[in-house]
């Protein structure tokens, strides 16, 4: 895996201090700065800030520049250390002039043809028996789906939890496959 | 570090449903809901997993359709702000063009399906009688003598009111009620009738269905009306706005330019419903609160009808 991106207004003394501390493998390392980053982004998201990632990355930075100072008397998991300065970090954020309105979502047609195109690959791709659980999961709306579902599920002989788990999976594995196969294109 | 699930200085770790997690990624959850939630992000792997699957549900419900006016503003307002879940979003849209009319296509029980080879038909008693067209007839006949004999009986039966869901009376403030569908029969009732409820049920914002429950003794009459008490979690001045939905999330019926009464310091939105509009199952109220002509989510109240 490749080592996190720094941050520019980072030192890179200060960067590469962060990621000793998170552990002595730097390959580690930058991997415990990227679960950390992710999982940041959606404590602020989840908290209604509109700039989730920015204020992850703060929060990254700040960390950074403080570890000379904490690494030889902090005692606990290092992650809760994280969830402190993110505490500051978004009492600042409260106090900024608030953003006007929610950044849209704008798919492209192009976009959606291209994603549809991989999607369709990576369907053909799944095990006969997924390819067939996530076309019937997603087959209908609303009561028509309630019962096929549950068609679906005793089929498999799972209950219908079971049966959420094992298709939202399939679903991880595609979003994984689409993205893939939309940056390769 | 490289310990995938180090707790250590946490403590013991709340366990969250995924409905809580589900509330916690819309940005509708109790601040200790949302305290634990976070702290369990951060230190224990498993969870984050099923978080992630849990997004992937919410991106699949908002490309659906299928979340209701409160949800899908949350959704839009807290949860569409990463670049990851515009792209679960995205893939969510193409798995409901692609296959939301695959049924037709795929169906579950057509016997040309690779996948139908691989799970007998017998192991569902739906897809066996299926194929037994005089069975089926035989269970459609005997289900149709079942209901009779319960009309019978309903009919027969006196009424009696469950005295334990009513706590207390209150007057509910006026405003304009609809139904759903618009072509619905069923006539709008006005919220004013003199009509004693035949229960009255005090939803909190965030509260259990299965605390939050209500059962008739006796199937509802035409003119039978239950009374929802919506608690504010906040009292603004503002005309609100109601929706009952079904589980599925279809709408049932609806109700506008109402204002909340102030009893013992607590705001409360008061809504008659018809009792006929409420058959055995889950519903949820989306309150909205219209505050100088904009409309904003003001909160889900969940209940259960037994």
């Amino acid at each position: 895996m490749p080592l996190p991106k720094q941050s520019h207004s980072l030192r890179q003394e200060d960067f590469d201090r962060l990621l000793a501390w998170l552990d002595d493998d730097r390959e580690l390392a930058g991997t415990e700065y990227e679960k950390i980053r992710r999982r940041l982004t959606t404590i602020f998201a989840s908290r209604g800030c509109r700039v989730p990632e920015e204020l992850a990355d703060e929060t990254m930075d700040r960390v950074s520049r403080r570890v000379a100072d904490i690494r030889e008397t902090y005692s606990g998991n290092k992650v809760l250390y994280f969830l402190g300065v993110a505490n500051n970090v978004h009492h600042e954020f409260l106090k900024r002039p608030a953003l006007s309105s929610p950044m849209p979502l704008v798919t492209e047609r192009d976009d959606q043809e291209r994603t549809h195109a991989c999607l369709e690959g990576c369907i053909n791709k799944l095990t006969e028996r997924s390819q067939h659980l996530i076309r019937n999961y997603y087959a209908e709306d609303k009561q028509k789906k309630i019962v096929l579902r549950r068609v679906l599920a005793e089929q498999m002989g799972i209950n219908l939890n079971a049966l959420r788990a094992r298709a939202l999976r399939i679903r991880e594995e595609l979003q994984v496959c689409i993205e893939r196969c939309l940056t390769s294109e | 570090m490289g310990d995938q699930n180090n707790n250590s200085g946490t403590g013991a770790l709340t366990p969250l449903s995924d409905e809580t997690i589900r509330r916690c990624l819309l940005g509708a959850a109790l601040p200790n809901e949302q305290a634990s939630f976070e702290e369990r992000l951060l230190v224990d792997d498993d969870f984050e997993k099923r978080v992630r699957l849990v997004e992937f549900e919410l991106a699949d419900d908002y490309s659906f359709e299928r979340l209701g006016a409160v949800d899908r503003e949350l959704f839009a307002n807290n949860f569409l702000v990463t670049e990851d879940r515009d792209r679960k979003v995205a893939v969510s849209k193409a798995l409901r063009r692609s296959l939301s009319t695959a049924a037709d296509r795929s169906p579950v029980t057509s016997p040309t399906s690779p996948a139908s080879k691989l799970w007998p038909r017998l192991k569902s008693p739906a897809l066996f009688f299926s194929n037994y067209p005089v069975a089926r007839m035989a269970i459609a006949g005997f289900a149709l003598l079942l209901l009779g004999v319960f009309i019978w009986l309903v009919w027969k039966s006196p009424r009696v009111q469950p005295p334990e869901l009513v706590k207390r009376q209150a007057t509910p403030s006026p405003g304009r009620e609809y139904a759903h569908p618009p072509s619905s029969q069923t006539p709008p009732t006005p919220t004013t009738t003199p009509i004693t409820p035949v229960g009255i049920l005090v939803l909190q914002f965030g509260g259990q269905t299965e605390e939050q429950q209500i059962q008739f003794a006796t199937a509802p009459s035409e003119t039978d009306i239950v009374r929802f008490e919506l608690v504010l979690v906040s009292h603004q001045i503002a005309t609100y706005q109601a929706e009952l939905l079904s589980a599925a999330g279809d709408r049932i019926a609806g109700i506008a330019d109402v204002k909340p009464v102030v009893e013992n310091e607590h705001a409360k939105v008061v809504w008659d419903v018809p009792a006929q509009h409420l058959k055995p199952g889950d519903y949820q109220i989306e309150l909205r609160r219209v505050v100088e002509g904009q409309t904003q989510a003001a909160g889900r109240y969940s209940f259960r009808v037994k």
